[in-house]
């Protein structure tokens, strides 16, 4: 495939015994998305590849996209042995259903964002109780702090952002923790001291607000 | 409000990650089969997607990634269907090469064998690849496997951990996978450690239809998966095997 960096040779299927991480300077992820992926076209053709069980392109859609669904993970889960469980929960996923991606519909970092959001959250609500101070010392962000951002931060992003803006910062606040930190209602109530009604509210109110934003 | 104002407050709310435990369990399982709700929470994840392009990302260990290899490797030996015809190609190549005695060191026990259909199988389930790589933490694991019998007369199914780590704070959940199927896995229940196990067999498979499917075990939280389908780690993997006849036979 054109414009993607030579990530080493795999096999016909994944072989356990076989050194296939120590070709990077470290891991799949630590070359980044900036060298793994030139635009959103080779991140579509990546997981195709990895739909037909090219594992090269696995390797390279883990490799561009591992480090930002850890973050989502992990901000969501605030336990660094849980988070790293269900980041490879995602990938077994992505491997087994790449094929479902349809990129007339979405786009690959959005489809796969929603793996892992989606995991997170199941994986959050199993445990009854929590609060952000459970998890002490959170890991240093990593310096590729935004991957995949230049060619991801599309109209749809920036659209997005002026319906957060219109919300008002005490409504975007709620909207925020419960996107990023999977955060419920009455988490999100002890959190900014407001009525759970309050909050499912201004949730409902926020979100219809978002869609008549985005006109879909 | 009318219905079609819930639906999609619901699923927004779903994917936003706003709901309670019940409540995201109960969108979850009403997704499955509520056409509706389906398609307007796949519609709020394209809506709501930009938002986690704002957020700095996290470099995973290193080993996460060799973790998902070896699972792969592993899950690869087995009958869980790929989603796309080029799948199977690609795996119907691979069975052979993988050698699935060397990732999961199977062992079948051959019991008996009754004219007609089979009234027993069973099976031994060793720890995968992937239970050695996600176990290796000090005094959290002690070796030990599984031993299945379907008893298809009295549709009973008794799990026996074999040498369980009585201390082992962990969860583990038994799997069907149905074989030629493309089907989800078939919860076969939670398994209550250190104790034998029995639980009803209530499916009408066929025996025939089962025999050499496969048969997993994950790692849950308590309580099992919330989700219908192997949430953790299948740590333990093994094949249901048909009685034979009374040599009492092991290989």
């Amino acid at each position: 495939m054109p414009g993607m960096a030579p990530v080493g040779m795999l096999g016909n299927r994944f072989d356990p015994q076989r050194p296939q991480v120590a070709a990077g300077p470290g891991h799949p992820g630590a070359a980044g998305a900036s060298s793994a992926f030139s635009s959103r076209q080779d991140l579509v053709d990546a997981l195709e590849l990895t739909a037909r069980g090219d594992q090269a392109a696995f390797k390279r859609v883990y490799a561009a996209t591992s480090v930002k669904l850890f973050g989502i993970i992990l901000r969501i889960l605030r336990r660094r042995d849980l988070a790293e469980d269900v980041l490879q929960e995602v990938y077994i996923r992505v491997w087994q259903r790449a094929g479902d991606f349809d990129p007339a519909i979405n786009s690959p970092v959005a489809w796969l964002v929603a793996i892992a959001r989606g995991r997170a959250l199941d994986e959050t609500r199993r445990k009854t109780t929590r609060s952000l101070d459970d998890c002490p010392g959170l890991p240093q962000v990593s310096n590729d702090e935004n991957p995949l951002a230049d060619h991801e931060r599309d109209e749809d992003h920036h659209r997005l952002l002026a319906c957060l803006d219109r919300l008002g910062p005490d409504k975007r606040e709620v909207v925020v923790l419960a996107y990023h930190y999977g955060m419920t209602r009455e988490e999100i109530a002890r959190r900014t001291n407001r009525p759970v009604a309050t909050v499912n509210a201004w949730l409902r109110g926020s979100l219809a607000q978002i869609k008549d934003g985005l006109g879909q | 409000m009318n219905e079609d104002d819930d639906i999609d407050g619901l699923a927004a709310e779903y994917v936003l990650g706003s709901l309670d435990a019940d409540e995201r369990k109960a969108v979850a399982a009403r997704r499955r089969t509520d056409v509706m709700l389906n398609r307007a929470i796949e519609a709020w994840e394209t809506r709501l997607g930009p938002l986690g392009d704002d957020m700095p990302g996290i470099e995973p260990p290193p080993y996460v990634f060799r973790s998902i290899a070896d699972r792969l490797a592993a899950l690869q030996g087995q009958s869980i269907q790929p989603t796309r015809a080029l799948f199977s190609r690609r795996r119907a190549v691979a069975v052979g090469a993988c050698a699935l005695a060397a990732c999961l060191a199977l062992a079948v026990v051959w019991l008996r064998d009754l004219p007609g259909m089979p009234t027993t199988l069973v099976a031994q389930l060793q720890r995968s690849v992937a239970g050695t790589v996600l176990e290796d933490g000090p005094n959290v694991w002690t070796p030990f496997r599984f031993e299945v019998s379907f008893d298809l007369r009295a549709s009973t199914i008794v799990v026996t951990p074999v040498a369980a780590a009585a201390s082992s704070t962990r969860h583990y959940q038994l799997w069907l996978i149905p074989r030629d199927r493309g089907g989800p896995p078939i919860s076969l229940g939670v398994i209550a450690l250190p104790k034998t196990t029995t639980s009803p067999w209530l499916a009408t498979y066929p025996p025939d239809d089962i025999l050499n499917t496969t048969l997993v075990v994950s790692l849950e939280s308590e309580g099992g998966s919330p989700i219908g389908m192997p949430s953790g780690p299948l740590v333990f993997v093994g094949k249901l095997s048909q009685a034979a006849p009374s040599t009492g036979s092991r290989f």
